[in-house]
């Protein structure tokens, strides 16, 4: 028992080295991705606003093609449309990252139940079983919530 | 700086994209089609979408502190208890 305790403790370890790298890529990307959408959640509010002002249904009228004003917002809202589309393609190794360590993850808590399964036995006086239960369900959540992070969509 | 003129291609500045003229009322560009009422609409799905993103990194986050503690305290009894 003390060697799949050992074993187990040894591949949480590694998971985590993997961990912390991974999760710096994404709060990275993830903070670019927020900032753009907000930017252009407000370029769109003040697009909005300039064409109620000019009397107009859409930027699409004559009258709105002609404002600077109009076609400066436009022109904000394109380039932020188009950065978001470049940078989509930063996201792809980051997805096969997270894939990989969620798939570790997994077996990893399949292992720690297996442990838990071995310790518990009527007359068991094992002391790490509540962490190693805690263990358990910490990486089924982080698992899950790892694979909801990297939904941008 | 020469500003980019709406409506030229993207790339390289000059040469006029089609679809993009602004000028002579060829504006097939969808955000330039749309109303008032959709713009306010597209603008909260934008903030919602940052929002999401928001609360699904500090979700995540907070999960891998709490893995970590959950880690460290199963590795210690380890170290504790080689019986273990």
């Amino acid at each position: 028992m003390p060697k799949e305790l050992a074993r187990v403790v040894g591949r949480y370890n590694n998971l985590q080295t993997q961990v912390k790298p991974l999760l710096s890529d994404l709060a990275q990307y993830g903070n670019d991705y927020i900032i753009m959408r907000d930017t252009v959640s407000i370029l769109l509010d003040q697009l909005a606003e300039q064409l109620k002002n000019l009397g107009v249904k859409s930027a699409a009228d004559p009258k709105a093609a002609k404002n600077h004003g109009v076609m400066d917002t436009l022109e904000e809202i394109e380039k932020r449309k188009m950065l978001l589309a470049d940078r989509h393609g930063l996201l792809v190794p980051i997805t096969k990252k997270v894939a990989a360590i969620r798939a570790e993850a997994v077996k990893l808590q399949l292992d720690v139940v297996a442990v838990v399964k071995a310790k518990s036995g009527f007359f068991s006086r094992s002391k790490s079983l509540p962490q190693l239960k805690a263990l358990s369900t910490t990486l089924l959540k982080f698992a899950d919530e790892l694979q909801a992070a990297t939904d941008f969509g | 700086m020469r500003r980019r003129r709406f409506g030229a291609c993207p790339h390289t500045g000059d040469h006029p994209v089609p679809g993009y003229n602004m000028g002579k009322g060829l504006i097939t560009m969808d955000t330039a089609k749309l109303t008032v009422d959709q713009l306010k609409k597209l603008a909260q799905t934008e903030k919602q979408k940052g929002a999401r993103a928001k609360s699904n990194l500090m979700k995540v986050r907070k999960s891998a502190d709490e893995l970590a503690k959950a880690g460290a305290a199963v590795a210690d009894l380890s170290k504790k208890n080689p019986e273990e």
